[in-house]
């Protein structure tokens, strides 16, 4: 009985201080960003006067608000991009390859640099006059194709989100190399000696063993993807016009700019519904591809 | 055994992450502030009768600041002249670089600096719910510039300008010289000569750092053009009144940049041009002019450039150069050392000692000042003037409609057709005309 009793205590205490953790950082702010969301805070007033939902109405009927949601497409592309990228690069460093160790190195080294760092070097990259690839295509005399990589149109919203993918795709491989590796050797002797080719190792043998892996890194990528703000916020603080604005760009511009700390919340919240829309939608093909 | 050293183990997670917490809201709690004017007003309880007879200002006080290149320098000294005449005072500069959000920030958690800039969505209205009233200050208020327009609606002074700026176009001598300009551009027709003769001697003839957005704002300031253009005071308070924001007015001012940018008068990409490229582009003569204010040419001297060779004139064809208060002032609400933040406050202000301590013109009219810029700004006869106190309508109307000026027109500059560009500005005017239905009845 005794026994019992100090097991008791020791799991409840073991598991006292992450729920206390939890519920201080996580549900209590998540709390009062659904509680500011239903109010007109101007993010300094004491008082806080409730609105009911008037900030959801006006986000949901706001073009900008919208289309920074579709700015944010073009991060939840490149994450999907990065999973094949990050799949084939993992596929190759897997096998025989010379130096296989120093460029798995080399690839994952950029996830290990602290992010506001990357953005500030891209943000050289990527300034028309000093950027070291316009100086290498005016030294080779291609100066007409100099590259303007922030412009007006939407393909900035990619070159914003190609820093990410630089940044995490080595983060990728290294998820699916570790899967690669669980993968019993003697399968693929065995296919191969039944006559299977290298895309049909690829298709039978190595996705269905990886799959499981594959889901959960796309589901973090995605995640990652629609809260992008880190590159638009330091290279073009979401312009021109709002071109570059992802949703917590535009949260944090009309928290900030505008003192609407509610509607920056109401924002915020329903990033956070499509985020875990984007979870029930994957979980239940998931449940869909297992039966 | 294992059982009982996981029971310890647990229970001395628990406790410590309990006395954390004790300590981290011991610490929240008493921020640096808040314990110093406790000492104060423990130190002055011990002598009531005494205080009355003489009253010493003791205690520490601390001022927030954005000027984060002097603060350990020249803001530093000044705050050691005020503690040397009053012993037993402190006067502490906190730099901020994200001053407007960490600000904000701080003051929404009831721990607002003691003394601090008033920041973008302060309106009269609401003046008083963040800063003392300043009208007991000793101090002669006619002499300041712009120390009424910090007035609150119940009539009273929360905030003080500390420094003064005038609008022109400072220019780089040197580069004017080498593209054959012998003299600046009086008239528009002057000025796009200008720029045609310095684009074919390889300077950029403006420049922008549109890509921080905010340098540009002399370009889109309401008040600035209608100063310039129709020398008319009332600036931004006109709008309150009009259906539309982008009128005639402002887009003729708007036009001249996105005609610069049309025939290549500014940066090659202006989506990449920065601050410290411009700075740079100035100083060593890459750049002919910039549109900004008195405080830029130090800077451009500080970024390398000979003092001789920076200039400023008045915008071509501009009625008035327009003058507007630099930052304003004011003492935190929750000040627990009132006494010494508006002794401290008036020491900044008289005699400009603030404000030539971040080389800028002082607001104060008494202060002697040595300023060659603004001398030669002024130079040309053209009348200094600025515009009425905005009013809180205008603010609440382009709050309303999320309107970024500057970033708006970033936009309107980069649009290269026409009937698009318009359409951009007939959007933000029916905007406009509707949030204004709303808001002034």
């Amino acid at each position: 009985m005794k026994s019992k009793m100090k097991d008791k205590i020791t799991v409840t205490g073991f598991l006292l201080i992450p729920v206390i953790l939890l519920i201080l950082f996580s549900y209590y702010p998540l709390y009062k960003l659904f509680q500011i969301s239903l109010s007109n805070w101007n993010g300094m007033s004491p008082d806080i006067k409730i609105i009911g939902f008037d900030n959801y109405k006006e986000v949901l009927s706001g073009k900008e608000y919208l289309s920074s949601i579709w700015n944010n497409m073009a991060y939840v592309i490149t994450a999907i991009v990065q999973q094949f990228v990050g799949l084939f690069l993992a596929i190759l460093l897997d096998s025989n390859l010379k130096l296989k160790k120093t460029f798995r190195a080399i690839i994952f080294m950029p996830y290990i640099i602290n992010g506001v760092a990357v953005a500030f070097m891209f943000n050289y990259m990527y300034d028309f006059t000093n950027s070291p690839i316009n100086m290498i295509l005016k030294v080779i005399g291609l100066e007409e194709h100099v590259i303007r990589f922030i412009s007006l149109d939407y393909s900035s919203n990619f070159a914003l989100s190609f820093i990410s993918f630089w940044k995490y795709v080595g983060f990728t491989m290294v998820i699916f190399l570790a899967a690669l590796q669980s993968i019993s050797r003697e399968v693929y002797e065995a296919a191969r000696v039944d006559g299977a080719g290298f895309f049909s190792l690829i298709r039978h043998i190595t996705f269905p063993n990886i799959k499981n892996m594959f889901q959960i890194s796309i589901l973090l990528s995605i995640n990652g993807s629609l809260q992008a703000y880190l590159e638009p916020f330091v290279i073009t603080k979401g312009g021109p016009n709002g071109r570059t604005a992802t949703v917590i760009v535009k949260s944090l511009e009309l928290a900030f700019q505008y003192n609407k700390f509610g509607k920056a919340a109401a924002l915020g919240v329903i990033l956070l519904f499509i985020i875990l829309a984007i979870v029930v939608i994957q979980r239940t093909f998931l449940k869909e591809s297992d039966k | 055994m294992k059982r009982i050293i996981s029971t310890i183990l647990v229970f001395v997670l628990v406790l410590a992450s309990f006395t954390a917490c004790g300590k981290e809201e011991k610490e929240t709690t008493n921020p640096e502030p808040t314990t110093a004017a406790e000492n104060s007003d423990t130190d002055t309880a011990e002598e009531p009768v005494e205080e009355a007879e003489v009253p010493a200002l003791s205690g520490k006080i601390v001022i927030a600041t954005n000027m984060t290149n002097v603060v350990d320098t020249t803001l530093k000294d000044l705050a050691q002249g005020f503690m040397d005449a009053n012993p037993g005072t402190e006067i502490i500069y906190e730099a901020i670089k994200d001053y407007e959000t960490v600000v904000a920030t701080r003051i929404s958690g009831g721990e607002a600096p003691d003394i601090y800039m008033s920041i973008d969505g302060m309106t009269p209205d609401t003046l008083a719910d963040y800063f003392l009233p300043l009208d007991d200050l000793d101090i002669k208020w006619d002499d300041i510039l712009f120390s009424r327009n910090n007035t609150g609606s119940d009539g009273k002074i929360y905030a003080i300008a500390d420094s003064v700026g005038y609008t022109g176009i400072v220019y780089n001598k040197a580069a004017f010289k080498a593209a054959g300009v012998e003299s600046v551009p009086r008239t528009m027709d002057e000025f796009w000569t200008v720029c045609e003769k310095l684009k074919a001697a390889g300077i950029t003839p403006m420049v922008t750092a549109f890509k921080d957005i905010w340098p540009i704002y002399p370009w889109c300031d309401w008040n600035i053009a209608q100063l310039a253009m129709n020398g008319d005071p009332k600036g931004k308070n006109l709008y309150v009144d009009k259906d539309e924001i982008y009128d005639e007015t402002i887009l003729t001012y708007m036009n001249i940049i996105r005609e610069m940018n049309k025939k290549g008068y500014l940066e090659a990409d202006i989506m990449s041009a920065n601050w410290d490229q411009l700075k740079l582009d100035m100083a060593q003569g890459k750049a002919g002019m910039y549109y900004i204010e008195t405080w830029f040419p130090q800077q451009v001297v500080d970024a390398g450039a000979n003092k001789e060779d920076v200039g400023m004139f008045p915008f071509p064809e501009a009625k008035y150069v327009y003058s507007t208060a630099g930052k304003s002032y004011g003492v935190s609400k929750d000040c627990e050392n009132p006494d010494l933040a508006k002794a401290y406050l008036k020491y900044m202000i008289e005699g400009g000692k603030h404000a030539l301590a971040v080389s800028t013109i002082p607001a104060d009219t008494t202060a002697q000042i040595d300023d060659v810029f603004a001398a030669e700004l002024m130079s040309f006869g053209v009348p200094a003037g600025n515009s009425d106190i905005t009013v809180t309508a205008f603010m609440d109307i382009k709050n309303q409609i999320e309107l970024d000026d500057q970033g708006f027109l970033l936009s309107y500059v980069l649009e290269p057709d026409d009937a698009k560009a318009k359409a951009l500005c007939d959007e933000w005017n029916a905007k406009w005309a509707a949030a204004r239905a709303d808001i002034v009845k």
